[in-house]
């Protein structure tokens, strides 16, 4: 199953190139140049990932991961930084974020990323239609 | 050293991190693109070795966005080259303008994730003042902090450079009129180590959605 990616930075050219590399590797990817488009479009669509700038004019890359998780907690996120601080990798980890990549990124380290978030989603998905189904027979005493 | 010396000499230290901090994320942006610009064309190397032609229009597309990013990676560097040596004369002859539109290119990231932007018109007169450069470049950006520091206000900060009888003064207008304007977001400034020096005064006209810094130049020779 293709995974389906939302990859989101200001820098256009970045984004266009990116893109083009990961669709030649069977990625589904959409793109925004902004964090507040980028939560409209979480909104609307499924996405199994989010890799999304650390530094964005507006909100930054930790708010936006803090506002994705808040109405999509099984999303998983990756950031992308221009530095990987400790202190930085702490903050993102203790938001939620799946993980806190170097800039320029390995495109084949970063799919392998994005097919673990693919799984790391199913999981919680299933997980989480078991927990109702568990729930809907505890209902009828089962 | 005294305290004042001591703390303007943190505080630029602080500012000179701030600034190389920034520059330094936008040449990862650049590095960032070149590499994968680099990873496309291996990309086509290793399909064209499966027997697909090579796209001669794409290949001219990523050697026309490796040159980009060359030019905009020396821009970046010969800004930050110049900040750098900024600091090498104790005094000297500066344009006062000039430095305000340079630190607007330096800071262009810090600037562009407030959400703000600032218009600086070139003064009909050069405003050229003896000091020392660096120490200049950090009080524009404090002012310039300070002003983005308030709710933006929709419509670019006007900056302007003017010479009076007493010093170059700094003028930061259009700002957002009436209850939007945060007295107390400019009002700190004045507590700076970097305004003693100066021996800075600052003026603000709230219902205007103005303020002003006039840079004293008693101390131009220090």
């Amino acid at each position: 199953m293709t995974e389906r990616v939302l990859l989101v930075d200001d820098e256009e050219e970045y984004l266009e190139i990116m893109s083009e590399r990961m669709r030649a590797r069977d990625i589904d990817v959409t793109t925004s140049t902004s964090a507040r488009e980028a939560l409209d479009m979480i909104a609307t669509g499924s996405f199994d990932a989010v890799i999304m700038d650390f530094m964005m004019p507006e909100m930054n890359g930790i708010e936006a991961l803090k506002a994705i998780k808040e109405k999509n907690p099984e999303m998983q996120i990756i950031l992308l930084t221009g530095h990987a601080t400790v202190e930085k990798t702490v903050e993102a980890m203790k938001a939620g974020a799946m993980d806190l990549i170097e800039k320029p990124a390995d495109l084949d380290a970063l799919s392998e990323k994005i097919k673990s978030a693919h799984n790391q989603k199913a999981l919680i998905v299933a997980k989480k239609d078991q927990d109702r189904v568990i729930d809907m027979l505890k209902k009828f005493g089962m | 050293m005294t305290d004042t010396k001591q703390t303007l000499a943190m505080d630029g230290a602080r500012f000179f991190g701030e600034m190389t901090a920034t520059i330094s994320h936008e040449i990862k942006n650049v590095m960032a693109i070149v590499n994968e610009n680099a990873g496309l064309l291996e990309d086509m190397v290793a399909m064209n070795r499966q027997g697909a032609p090579f796209p001669a229009e794409r290949i001219a597309k990523v050697s026309q966005s490796v040159s980009r990013q060359i030019a905009r990676a020396d821009d970046i560097l010969q800004a930050m080259n110049r900040f750098a040596h900024s600091a090498d004369h104790g005094s000297e002859a500066v344009d006062v303008g000039e430095t305000l539109q340079f630190v607007a290119k330096l800071a262009d990231r810090l600037i562009m994730m407030h959400g703000a932007e600032f218009d600086m018109p070139t003064p009909a007169k050069a405003v050229i003042t003896t000091t020392n450069c660096f120490f200049l470049t950090y009080v524009i950006w404090r002012c310039m902090a300070a002003a983005m520091a308030m709710p933006q206000p929709g419509a670019p900060i006007r900056v302007i450079a003017e010479t009076t009888p007493e010093g170059p003064c700094l003028i930061f207008a259009d700002m957002d009129k009436g209850e939007k304007f945060s007295t107390s977001a400019v009002s700190s400034l004045e507590t700076e180590a970097i305004f003693e020096w100066f021996g800075a005064r600052l003026t603000i006209f709230p219902e205007m959605g103005e303020f002003r810094v006039l840079l004293s130049e008693k101390r131009r020779e220090e």
